[in-house]
């Protein structure tokens, strides 16, 4: 099935007559833009990217692999969260256990791991939380995503100018400037399971060039009224049913000032979301398990460019994370009482500085030297039963790092571009870390571009996997003091071709080799969970991506990315990594561009689980119906998702008693927003 | 039980694969007719913006004392991080305006504007912007900013941005104090600001 799907794809791709206009030589050159009119000129749209390396540049001149998901595409597709929009970047999949979401790239995508080998940002604000290093990407994300410029999806670790944890990938969030939210604005939206969500955003730029952006969100949802999960279906634990178990809350505040050079920065988010699937051993269909994050960050940025190439960029920063867990317990079995609330807790805290400075050389050199260092001063965990009082674990911990990059591109003529970079960074856990990587750039016309990139990474042990040890009734953690931090090589080929005026071609080849992966082991010694640097994995695929853009508003793309990630030593295929995935992607403009009918539709073909079974193969479309302008200040959105109902579920991490767990069937959304 | 849960899926998945492939072949005819219109697209803002530049040349005149001599350079000067370097450098130096060849280069902080027949100022150029406004009043260079509130301010074209396409913005006041002359056609295509 999933070769005739491929197959398919591929005729549909031969068939297409712009590439049989290509093939036949009769591509017509793109024309020059000095040469067309003002009128002309006025009606080309321009697609830019920062993130990559500090500096504005082009997609294809950036030496990575990058995809961009513009605000635009965010409405017109209706994407809810985070997770919906990175479902839709090619090589990416979104996994979840109800409670979180997993980034899954490249056919690497453990279940449990809470993103920690990604580094989110918020306008150059690291997201990862102190403690576990984990990210949230649905209301457990701080910025709402109608806040959201576009974000940045720069896969593997070729972004050196960010210390930390970019092990796999960078997801560079930008938000909108006051001056971008003109005015006041509500927007309410209401959809399936009982959920509500609005916001009230002020955005203005006052005559003195003082810009404000001031926004917060209410976000409720009362979840599925009945949830079936097989493994519990038994008279004790209501055959199986979790009622009403789902639910989840979220407020939101966000603000934005910037003034000249300056910009300050803030977000808190505090969210709770209920746990249907009885994790980490607790009573199922106990409406008291929930668990709840807490992420907060307050950031001063100062960005200037002096005239004569000059570039200086400084960001101060403060950041809070607080993770709570309320896990209902029954201890009768070790003669407690058969109902315990057993609290989890996690805080940490950090303060930090960085700075860059970039200068272009002679020889169309571009230098940036860098430098940061963070303090985390508070990492505490804790964890205790409530009534009778027990404490399992009282930890409190602190550290710090800090990191110098410098990176060098230079342009060696007839369109070779060389991009080197090294950073060294040091924890006080571990030690010092060098990281080299290199971009070999090359265009040998305007319309193709070759990209040799080479990246080393690291992620570092977190305080959670060093630290986390208990001894309980539900089960026994250890703490692990020497874990070294996983190590990536990454090595990957990408083509960019621009095949006529609106159509691009994007393949890429890549070979991941990540070593001392950290995973939860079992200690044979008392049958504790430890956390070892055990597992090296192979990654090595191909993504092929087409896109369309016409002037008419109309846009298309289709991705299908190849996975190979396996176990380096058993060679068996990894836990929660599907072989093929397929993105597709079309959004054609009605009515004068006032009405949008979009469609997305992910494929992922079927992966092993923690128990060696198989998780199904699934195709999920989802249909938006979008006006910008419907009734002059009203939009108005409508969209159905996993319009055909597909019962498809996610493989389960340790935590669980399930092997897969299912997600939702065919649900709705409507949603309307109003300028003041 | 899993095997249960897998087989569920499965049976799903069938039931609708005739769907989504017609769906997906749907989706490609759509993209890729050729009756839809092409679209003319740039990655880099400012190759972009230079075309503008460069057109905004076309449509203004300069008297004959803004040069040297017939031979002189037509000399575009950036205020700020220069980001046009490289490739679009090149494209423009091979451009003439008014039959003379087109010069561009970065104008230092102690750099004499008058030398310059335009200026660009970059919108990270807060302090430098008032320093060429200053300097332009009364001469023959156009200045051509990209930030909010440029025109305003007392620049002659301010480009701006709207959704993913840019507009320019024109302060026929700043204009009239200048020994240059503007062809109605730009003002036309202008949004004017006083």
């Amino acid at each position: 099935m999933r070769k005739r799907t491929f197959l398919l794809l591929v005729t549909l791709l031969m068939i297409d007559p712009a590439l049989v206009r290509l093939r036949a030589g009769e591509a017509k050159p793109r024309t020059d833009l000095m040469d067309m009119s003002l009128e002309d000129l006025m009606k080309v749209e321009i697609d830019s990217v920062y993130g990559a390396s500090g500096y504005k540049q082009k997609v294809t001149d950036t030496p990575a692999s990058i995809t961009i998901i513009t605000a635009d595409e965010i409405k017109r597709y209706g994407y809810r969260t985070l997770a919906d929009v990175l479902r839709n970047v090619p090589g990416f999949y979104v996994t979840s256990d109800r409670v979180y979401n997993y980034i899954g790239e490249r056919g690497f995508g453990p279940p449990g791991d809470f993103n920690t080998r990604f580094l989110l940002l918020v306008d150059g604000h690291r997201m990862n939380a102190d403690v576990d290093g984990s990210l949230g990407i649905a209301m457990d994300f701080p910025v709402d995503i109608d806040l959201i410029d576009r974000v940045e999806v720069i896969r593997g670790p070729n972004s050196s100018t960010y210390i930390a944890s970019a092990l796999l990938g960078v997801i560079n969030v930008v938000t909108r400037r006051g001056s971008e939210a003109s005015g006041l604005v509500v927007s309410g939206e209401m959809s399936s399971y009982g959920t509500y969500k609005s916001r009230l955003t002020f955005g203005r730029q006052f005559k003195n060039g003082l810009e404000v952006l001031l926004s917060g969100t209410y976000y409720d949802s009362h979840g599925p009224d009945a949830l079936y999960f097989a493994e519990f279906n038994s008279p004790t634990t209501n055959n199986g049913i979790a009622e009403a178990a789902d639910g989840s809350h979220a407020d939101q505040i966000f603000g934005k000032i910037t003034y000249r050079d300056f910009t300050l920065e803030g977000a808190y988010d505090f969210s709770v979301q209920g746990d249907p699937t009885a994790s980490y051993g607790a009573i199922f269909n106990d409406s008291e398990e929930r668990i709840g994050f807490t992420p907060a960050f307050l950031d001063l940025n100062y960005d200037h460019h002096y005239g004569g190439d000059w570039g200086y960029q400084a960001h101060l920063y403060y950041g809070n994370s607080r993770y709570h867990g309320v896990y209902p317990t029954d201890e009768s079995s070790v003669g407690g009482p058969p109902h315990v609330l057993n609290q989890d807790y996690s805080y940490g805290q950090d303060v930090g500085i960085s700075v860059a400075l970039s200068k272009a050389l002679f020889g169309g050199q571009k230098l940036i030297l860098g430098s940061e260092f963070r303090n985390n001063f508070q990492q505490d965990q804790w964890n205790y039963d409530e009534q009778p009082y027990y404490s399992y674990l009282n930890s409190h911990q602190s550290s710090s790092l800090g990191g110098v990059h410098v990176q060098d591109e230079v342009s060696l003529g007839h369109g070779v571009t060389v991009d080197l970079g090294l950073s060294y960074d040091y924890y006080s856990t571990f030690g010092g870390t060098t990281n080299p990587r290199g971009a070999l750039i090359y265009k040998p016309g305007k319309k193709t571009t070759l990209k040799l990139l080479y990246g080393q990474s690291f992620r570092a042990p977190t305080a959670f996997e060093n630290y986390y040890a208990v001894s309980s009734p539900w089960g026994m953690e250890e703490g692990n003091l020497s874990l070294k931090p996983e190590t990536a090589r990454t090595t990957e080929l990408v083509w960019e071709q621009s095949l006529t005026k609106s159509f691009d071609l994007v393949v890429s080849g890549y070979y991941y080799p990540v070593r001392g992966v950290i995973q939860a082991e079992t200690d044979p010694a008392n049958g504790a969970i430890i956390y070892e640097n055990s597992q090296r994995v192979d990654l090595k695929g191909a993504e092929f991506t087409v896109k369309r853009q016409s002037r008419s508003g109309l846009e298309a793309g289709l991705s299908v990315s190849l996975e190979g990630a396996r176990d380096h030593d058993s060679g068996a295929p990894l836990t929660n990594s599907p072989h093929t995935l397929s993105q597709a992607n079309l959004s054609m403009p009605l009515f004068k561009k006032k009405l949008f009918a979009s469609a997305d539709l992910q494929y992922v073909s079927r992966r092993r689980t923690q128990a060696g079974n198989l998780a199904g193969a699934y195709l999920v479309p989802n249909f938006t119906l979008y006006s910008p302008s419907a009734l002059r200040k009203w939009e108005f959105s409508a969209s159905i998702y996993n319009a055909f109902n597909d019962a498809y579920g996610d493989p389960a991490s340790v935590a669980h008693q399930q092997d897969v767990i299912f997600q939702n069937g065919r649900n709705f959304r409507l949603k309307l927003l109003y300028h003041f | 039980m899993a095997a249960e849960n897998q087989a569920n899926t499965t049976l799903g998945i069938h039931d609708f694969m005739w769907g989504t492939r017609i769906l997906l072949a749907i989706f490609f005819l759509i993209s890729t007719s050729p009756l839809l219109g092409a679209q003319e697209e740039v990655n880099n803002e400012y190759e972009l913006k230079m075309a503008f530049l460069y057109n905004f040349a076309q449509f203004v005149e300069w008297p004959a004392d803004a040069f040297r001599d017939s031979a002189a350079p037509f000399t575009i000067c950036v205020a700020g991080d220069n980001p046009f370097l490289g490739r679009i450098e090149e494209s423009i130096r091979r451009r003439t305006v008014n039959g003379h060849a087109v010069e561009l280069r970065s104008l230092n902080v102690d750099g004499d504007p008058h030398s310059c027949q335009m200026i660009f100022v970059r919108a990270t150029e807060k302090r430098e912007t008032l320093r060429v406004l200053a300097s332009s009043k009364g001469s023959a260079i156009l200045t051509v900013g990209e930030a909010d509130g440029f025109a305003e301010r007392g620049g002659i074209i301010n480009l701006t941005r709207e959704e993913n396409r840019l507009r320019f913005e024109v302060n026929i006041n700043a204009a009239a104090q200048t020994r240059l002359k503007f062809s109605s056609k730009l003002l036309a295509l202008a949004k004017i600001v006083k």
